[in-house]
């Protein structure tokens, strides 16, 4: 999984919601963190958890260096406005006080998407950032974004194909321009969809998968995330199965737990069947990160899942 | 009081769910007191809202409170405004559009229905503009304006509003008894009741007076420095977007303000309806400790909003009878394959017990944050619900079967 995100510059981190985005995105991060690539990951959510996983930080939309090699920021739609009316108007408190205006809500209202492309707006600048000599040296090779869930993510996908449409020309249009260019590059963008092994989650990130590829998106593998690396064995399997069970009398008691558990492995397995057979590609499993409180710590086993080679198996022709 | 006996789901095709002993652990289902709360939800509301964050089966529970609602042989409506559509998958029908479509559940009493649709946000705008626009030209111009679809549908507030458009519709039309529906996920439980009125506010705030000529209006805000900044950022905006949207954006905004007093009428009926006692707030939950944590947030902001909360659905509970098992017998003495699997058991064992510990110290919190609300556990199975069989039994959870 790694070495496809290591290829890009741009990688967006989507999926139905309560799949562990935001633990996938960190521990993608910091994968490509310890690979020896300058990564930035951004949250794009104002209550998000990102700040918290790394440290209990607090973050903003300024990049705060973890380590010469990870960052982290975090942007709010709010934010982003604002910001973007104090480069318009040079002065913050007067952005401030027209953001808290109720004229100012219903233009930027009615001006759909203007948040979501001020975002992307904002992820594509850290993309080209460059520093130090000349400015020769790009400050990130590779920004990371933890996206909104499913029901967001292809609008905002899309916002710059429907700004085009909107306003053929304009000044935003080759900004807009510019951000249809970058997403659709699959040297440079790409977007990686996180589920779990659960009947709907695949539903959904199959529906998902195909909105995001008529957006003209490029698609990494399917990440499932949480796959309870605990698993019988097929002959383990057959003796719990068997009726009677295969197994001495003391055991009995347990036999209804050891069952489920069994059949929850086999449910799993076959969601993940169903996303292989689906896709062009082979999801990539990801272990349960600890119970308790997430931090950079219980996210390492995912780190290290994802850092893994691949199988490589290319899906079968049938 | 009706006594309920409930029965996790359990269809014969699949394999059993982890009843470790012949006794059903008795406080996985209502007792007494939560069975007939459960029956009045199901029996005398207009309106269930169920509220929850993103991931723990708000959709599916929505369903099956439907589901067990025509069992009790009302005529029910299932509204999901998600946009995912899992309804559909939960109720295994493969189109469901606008318009409501009867699902098929087989034996039920005599007057039990029900319909399942999926919010269609961009067609109910339509006829809500419809019906209040004063001439049809005046909705004509609507429709045509290069903005409006994008408004109808990704504004702010748009879904939500046009859910509860929706909801009142349905709920005068007089075809249904109880409407059950499914909200988007959302940060605070409120954001779906304000949305709304923060939309109507907006799209009739003379917005388009304040487009067309910035500066009659500018003498509406407060202060010196705000008209400044609005002049400014007016005119760059309009240097920026071109001023084609802003046109845009003034003619539709302006097509609307000519139906405000009807807007603001039928935001003002669907509010008493949320408020009303014969609706109810069903908050949706995980046992976990951040969703939990999540659900109890929700809790006190609808208790502060004084608005009819009747209870807690713990979805994928695991059964407290596991804590009654004896300790693993010892396997160290076992050996080749009887030890390799007895460890595997042992394992096993301690993480169930360990797990439905800390499941048991959530739902306490949850039942002590509202001791005289209604708590049900529905349990965890190695399938989900994604069948209409499966979403039957999953009712029973909430209901005897008849």
């Amino acid at each position: 999984m790694l070495d496809a995100v290591l290829q890009r510059r741009l990688v967006f981190i989507t999926g139905k919601g309560g799949v562990g985005r935001t633990a996938v995105a960190t521990a993608l991060a910091l994968a490509a963190a310890r690979a020896g690539k300058r990564t930035l990951v951004v949250e794009i959510n104002p209550l998000g958890r990102l700040g918290e996983y790394l440290g209990d930080l607090t973050l903003g939309p300024d990049p705060t260096e973890l380590t010469p090699e990870l960052a982290a920021a975090a942007i709010a739609p709010a934010v982003i406005m604002e910001d973007f009316l104090t480069g318009m108007l040079r002065i913050r408190a007067l952005a401030r006080r027209l953001l808290e205006s109720n004229t100012f809500r219903v233009v930027t209202a009615a001006a759909p998407g203007l948040e979501d492309f001020l975002t992307l707006v904002r992820v594509a600048e850290w993309e080209e950032e460059r520093t130090g000599f000349k400015r020769k040296r790009r400050r990130f090779d590779l920004v990371i974004v933890d996206a909104p869930a499913t029901g967001h993510s292809v609008p905002l996908l899309s916002t710059p194909g429907t700004f085009l449409k909107m306003l053929p020309f304009g000044p935003l249009t080759t900004r807009a321009r510019e951000l249809a260019l970058l997403l659709g590059d699959p040297k440079r963008a790409a977007v990686a969809v996180v589920t779990r092994a659960e009947e709907m989650a695949v539903n959904e990130t199959l529906e998902l998968a195909t909105a995001l590829m008529r957006v003209g998106v490029t698609l990494l593998p399917v990440i499932v995330n949480a796959v309870d690396p605990f698993r019988f064995t097929r002959g383990e399997a057959h003796r719990l199965r068997a009726e009677p069970a295969e197994v001495p009398p003391a055991w009995q008691p347990y036999l209804g737990v050891a069952r489920f558990s069994l059949a929850r492995q086999r449910a799993a397995e076959r969601q993940i069947r169903r996303l292989t057979r689906a896709l062009p590609e082979r999801p990539v499993s990801l272990p349960h990160a600890p119970a308790g409180r997430i931090t950079l710590a219980t996210l390492e086993p995912l780190a290290d899942a994802l850092a893994r080679p691949r199988r490589r198996g290319s899906r079968r022709v049938s | 009081m009706t006594t309920i006996v409930v029965n996790g789901p359990e269809p014969r095709a699949h394999p059993p769910d982890y009843r470790t002993a012949p006794d059903r652990p008795s406080r996985s289902g209502p007792d007494g007191g939560d069975a007939a709360r459960i029956v009045e939800l199901l029996q005398r509301r207009r309106l269930l809202v169920c509220v929850g964050s993103g991931g723990v089966g708000k959709t599916t529970t929505a369903a099956a409170l439907g589901v067990a609602a025509a069992r009790h042989g009302r005529r029910t409506a299932v509204l999901t405004i998600d946009p995912a559509r899992r309804l559909r998958d939960a109720l295994g029908i493969s189109a469901l559009g606008g318009a409501p479509h009867r699902v098929p559940l087989g034996r039920r009493p005599p007057g039990g229905s029900l319909d399942a649709m999926v919010l269609d946000t961009k067609r109910t705008f339509d006829e809500l503009i419809e019906r209040y626009a004063p001439t049809r030209a005046a909705a004509e111009r609507v429709f045509t304006n290069r903005i409006y679809e994008s408004v109808s549908t990704a504004l702010a507030g748009a879904q939500e509003y046009m859910a509860m458009e929706r909801l009142h519709a349905l709920a005068g039309s007089g075809d249904y008894d109880l409407l059950v529906v499914d909200t988007p996920p959302t940060q605070h439980a409120l954001d779906f009741l304000e949305a709304p009125e923060r939309l109507i506010a907006l799209l009739t705030s003379r917005a388009a007076a304040i487009l067309q000529n910035p500066s009659v209006i500018l003498a509406r805000e407060g202060s010196r420095l705000a008209q400044a900044a609005l002049g400014a950022v007016l005119r760059g905006l309009e240097r920026f977007t071109g001023f084609e949207l802003l046109r845009d954006v003034a003619e539709f905004v302006g097509g609307l303000e000519e139906f405000s007093a009807g807007f603001h009428e039928r935001a003002a009926s669907v509010a008493r309806f949320l408020r009303a006692p014969e609706t109810a707030f069903v908050l949706v939950t995980t046992p976990e400790s951040a969703r939990v944590a999540e659900t109890l947030a929700f809790h006190r902001e609808l208790v502060r909003a004084g608005l009819p909360f009747a209870g807690f659905v713990v979805n994928r509970a695991l059964p407290p009878g596991l804590l009654d098992l004896p300790p693993f017998p010892d396997v160290e003495g076992a050996d080749g394959a009887d030890l390799a699997l007895g460890r595997k058991l042992v394992t096993l064992h301690r993480r169930f017990t360990a797990l439905v510990r800390a499941e048991r110290a959530e739902i306490e919190r949850l039942r002590s944050a509202a001791p005289d609300a209604l708590a049900v556990e529905v349990p965890l199975t190695t399938e989900e619900p994604s069948s209409l069989a499966r979403l039957v039994a999953l009712s029973e959870t909430f209901g005897p079967r008849r």
